[in-house]
C-alpha cells in the first residue's frame, strides 16, 4: 500500500524550506512518478524476500523547527574552496550556487521495481541533504567527511546526496548516518547520486549506523564517465530494516565501478541489497564484493544484476557476495544473475556463498591462546578485511572499524604496523 | 610430576574408536619421537592433548604439569604452555602474520585485572630473534597466516609461532613432513632450540631423517591406536630398515 504523500504536502515542504520555483517543479515531477504501479507488488525478483507489511507509515513531512539533523561537516581546504568546491547542505547550497545545483537535478532511472522510493526521495527530500561539487581538474586531497544525526522523532528521514566530480576531478567522501532511537518505527530513504565526469576520481563510503527501529529504503545510483574511476562503500551496520537499491551505469569507455560493502547484523536485522550493474562501453570494468558477518537472528539478502550491454566490448565484470553466519539462526540468501548481451566480453563471473565459520579454523585460533569469542571475532575481522584493505585512507579506515566495533567486536592490534 | 601424562587414553570420532588405550609421559626435558603408519591416530591423540571438540575422549586421563588438561577449554590448555603444531595448519585470511603473532601473544598474557600487552619494540626484539632463528623472510610477516602458502612455508610459520610463545610442552605432528633437506635443518634447529630442562617436546614423524638432527630420549611405535613399542634411538633405525610391517606381524602374529 503506497505511502500517502500528496501535492499539498510537497508544497508545504516547498514553503518551509523557502525553495525556488525550478525546485518545486522537481519535486512536483518525483510525485508525478510516483504512482501505485510503481510500488512494489512483491512478486518482483527484487522484493520477494522482503515483505513491506509492516513498514512504518509515518511518513511525513513536518520539519521540525531548525532545518537540518545536528550534521557535522568537515571543513573543505581553503585552497580547495578557492577553486570552487562546494560542499555544504542543500539548503544553502541552493542558496548560494542555484545554477550550479540545479544543473545536477537528476531524473535518471535506477532498478526499476525501486522507482517509488526514488520517487519519494526526489519529491520530499528534507533536512540532512548534501550538495558536492567538485570542479574540473581540482583534487580533494584530504576526505571529506559528515556525520548526519537525527535525534529522536517519529517522523521519516528522507534526504539527498548528490556529488559531482567534474572531468578530470578527485575526492574522497565519507557520510555518517546515524539516529536516536525509540520510536515505533522510523522511515529512511536516503538518496545518493554520483556522478563522475571523464577521468574523474571518486572515493566514497556510506557508515550506516541507525537505532534499530529505523527502515533504510535508500537508493544509489552511480554514472560513470570515460575513464573515470569510482569506489563506493556500504557498511551497513545500523537499522531495523536495510532495503538498497544501487544502480552503477557506465557510460563511457575506459571506466573503473568497484563496488564493496561490508554488512553486520545482528539481532531481527535484515539487511535486503539489490545491485544492477550496467556494464557499458570499451574495456570498462564494473566489480562488487559483498560481505556479511549474520549473528542472532540476522539475514542478508543480496539480489544482484550484471547486465553487459550489447553495444560494450571487452569489458570485465564480477559480482560476488560471500556471508559467514555466525548463529544457527541466521540466515542468507545470495542471488546473483548475469545478462550479457554481447560475445565481446573480457571476463564476466560471480560468485556466492553463505556458510558458518569453520570449526578447524575455529579450532586453529583457538590453540594459539584465543577463548572462543576472540577468535570469533579475529575471524570475521579478517574475512572483513578484503573490504577493509581497500578503503583508500588510514583514518577512513578507522572510522569503518569503530562502525563495525558493535557488531563484530574489536581486535587491538589488527590494524596496527607493527611489522619490524 | 612436571611434564606431560597421558594414562590409559580412549578416543572416537564419530563413534569410532581411534585411540585405544595410550599410556605415554613425557617429562619436562625430555624429547619423545612418536612414528606409526597413516592413520594409526597420531593426529588425533595430538588433537586429543590439545582439545579439539571433534574427538571424544571415551576414557582416560591427559594430565600437564600435575593438571587435568581434559577440564579445560583449549585457549586454557595454550595458555598452561600446550602448543600444537599442526600437521594441517589452517588458513586465517585477512590476518597478517605480525599482528597474528602479536594479538596472540597478547591473548595469552591477558589477565582479568590489568593490562599485559607486551609492548610493541619487545615483540620487535623477540619477532626479528627468532626468525632469524628459523631463516624466516620478512616478506613473511605481512603475508596472511598460512593463506596460500607452500607446504614447507606453513611449517616453517608453526615453528615461528612455536618460537615466539614459548611453550613448557610442544607437540609438533609431522613438522618435518614435506620439507626440503635446507628446511629441514632448519626446523630441527628449531626444535633444539626450544629443548631445555623446562620444555618437553612430543615428535611426531614419520622418517627418520629429522632424528638424525634431533636425538629423542625415547621413541614411540604407534599402531592401531595404540602403543605397541618404545624404545631408543635404535628402534627409529630398525623401522626405517624394515617398515611397519615386521611391528604388524610380530603383534598380530597367532592371531591369523
Ligand atoms: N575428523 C575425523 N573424522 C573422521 N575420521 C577421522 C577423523 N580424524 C581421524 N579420523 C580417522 O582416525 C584414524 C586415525 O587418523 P589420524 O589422523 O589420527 O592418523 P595419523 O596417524 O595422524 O595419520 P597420518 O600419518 O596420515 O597423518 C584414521 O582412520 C582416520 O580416518
Ligand atoms: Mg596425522
Amino acid at each position: 500500500m503506497l505511502l500517502p504523500l500528496d501535492r499539498d504536502d510537497v508544497e508545504r515542504l516547498v514553503r518551509s524550506r523557502g525553495e525556488p520555483d525550478w525546485l518545486r517543479e522537481s519535486r512536483l515531477r518525483a510525485l508525478e512518478r510516483y504512482t501505485p504501479e510503481t510500488w512494489p507488488t512483491g512478486l518482483e525478483e527484487e522484493w520477494r524476500r522482503f515483505p513491506l507489511t509492516d513498514l512504518p507509515r509515518t511518513l511525513f513531512i513536518r520539519e521540525p523547527a531548525g532545518s537540518d539533523p545536528p550534521s557535522e561537516y568537515s571543513s573543505v581546504p581553503v585552497a580547495a574552496a578557492h577553486r570552487g568546491v562546494v560542499f555544504d547542505r542543500w539548503i544553502d547550497a541552493v542558496g548560494d550556487h542555484p545554477d550550479l545545483v540545479r544543473r545536477w537535478l537528476d531524473d535518471g532511472d535506477g532498478i526499476a521495481s525501486h522507482a517509488a522510493f526514488r520517487a519519494l526521495n526526489g519529491a520530499a527530500f528534507g533536512h540532512g541533504s548534501t550538495f558536492l561539487y567538485v570542479p574540473a581538474g581540482v583534487e580533494v586531497e584530504l576526505p571529506l567527511h559528515v556525520h548526519k544525526r537525527w535525534n529522536r522523532s517519529e517522523s521519516a528521514i528522507v534526504f539527498r546526496t548528490v556529488v559531482v566530480a567534474e572531468r578530470g576531478s578527485s575526492v574522497t567522501f565519507v557520510e555518517e548516518l546515524s539516529s536516536e532511537g525509540g520510536s515505533s518505527g522510523r522511515l529512511a530513504l536516503p538518496g545518493l547520486e554520483v556522478h563522475l565526469g571523464e577521468g574523474a576520481r571518486v572515493r566514497y563510503v556510506r557508515i550506516q549506523r541507525f537505532a534499530d527501529d529505523v527502515w533504510d529504503l535508500g537508493s544509489q545510483r552511480y554514472r560513470s564517465g570515460r575513464d573515470s574511476s569510482l569506489a563506493s562503500f556500504n557498511v551497513l551496520v545500523g537499522s531495523g530494516r536495510t532495503k538498497m537499491g544501487l544502480a552503477s551505469d557506465i557510460e563511457g569507455n575506459g571506466a573503473e565501478v568497484k563496488l564493496y560493502g561490508l554488512v553486520a547484523a545482528a539481532g531481527h536485522q535484515r539487511i535486503d541489497v539489490n545491485s544492477l550493474q550496467k556494464v557499458d562501453g570499451k574495456g570498462s570494468s564494473s566489480d562488487l564484493l559483498y560481505l556479511s558477518a549474520l549473528y542472532d537472528f540476522a539475514k542478508a539478502v543480496y539480489y544482484g544484476v550484471i547486465r553487459v550491454e550489447p553495444t560494450s566490448s571487452g569489458t570485465g565484470s564480477y559480482q560476488e557476495c560471500r556471508n559467514m553466519l555466525l548463529s544457527d539462526k541466521a540466515g542468507a540468501d545470495p542471488i546473483p544473475v548475469l545478462e550479457i548481451l554481447t560475445n565481446d566480453v573480457a571476463r564476466c563471473g560471480h560468485a556466492a556463498t553463505a556458510g558458518a565459520l569453520e570449526e578447524s579454523e575455529l579450532f586453529y585460533v583457538m590453540s594459539r591462546g584465543f577463548d572462543r569469542a576472540s577468535a570469533e571475532r579475529l575471524l570475521v575481522r579478517g574475512f572483513f578485511q578484503r573490504v577493509i584493505n581497500n578503503i583508500p585512507d588510514v583514518q577512513m579506515r578507522a572510522r569503518v572499524v569503530d562502525a563495525l566495533a558493535p557488531r563484530i567486536g574489536r581486535i587491538a592490534d589488527i590494524d596496527a604496523e607493527i611489522a619490524a | 610430576m612436571k611434564g606431560l601424562q597421558v594414562t590409559d587414553l580412549h578416543v572416537s570420532v564419530d563413534s569410532k574408536p581411534i585411540l585405544r588405550g595410550i599410556d605415554l609421559t613425557v617429562a619436562k626435558g625430555e624429547v619423545h619421537a612418536m612414528m606409526g603408519p597413516n592413520g594409526s591416530g597420531k593426529s588425533t591423540l595430538s588433537l586429543t592433548i590439545m582439545g579439539h571438540p571433534r574427538y571424544r575422549v571415551e576414557s582416560g586421563s591427559v594430565v600437564l604439569d600435575g593438571e587435568d588438561l581434559l577440564a579445560l577449554p583449549v585457549d586454557e590448555r595454550a595458555k598452561r604452555g600446550l602448543f600444537l603444531a599442526f600437521q594441517y595448519p589452517s588458513a586465517i585470511p585477512g590476518v597478517s602474520v605480525a599482528n597474528f603473532l602479536r594479538t596472540a601473544i597478547n591473548a595469552r598474557r591477558a589477565r582479568a585485572d590489568t593490562k599485559n600487552d607486551m609492548p610493541i619494540p619487545q615483540f620487535r626484539k623477540l619477532l626479528k630473534e627468532r626468525m632469524e632463528l628459523l631463516e624466516v623472510e620478512d616478506s613473511f610477516l605481512s603475508r596472511s597466516v598460512n593463506d596460500g602458502f607452500s607446504g614447507g612455508e606453513k611449517k616453517r610459520l608453526e615453528m615461528l609461532q612455536m618460537h615466539m610463545f614459548q611453550p613448557t610442552m610442544a607437540v609438533l605432528d609431522e613438522t618435518d613432513s614435506g620439507l626440503d633437506i635446507d628446511a629441514l635443518k632448519v626446523v630441527a634447529h628449531g626444535i633444539e632450540m626450544l629443548r631445555g630442562p623446562e620444555v618437553g617436546i612430543l615428535l611426531i614423524t614419520h622418517y627418520e631423517r629429522i632424528l638424525k638432527f634431533v636425538q629423542p630420549d625415547r621413541v614411540h611405535v604407534l599402531v592401531d591406536g595404540r602403543i605397541v613399542r618404545t624404545g631408543g634411538r635404535e628402534l627409529a633405525a630398525e623401522l626405517e630398515a624394515k617398515g611397519y610391517d615386521f611391528i604388524r606381524d610380530e603383534l598380530y602374529a597367532g592371531k591369523a
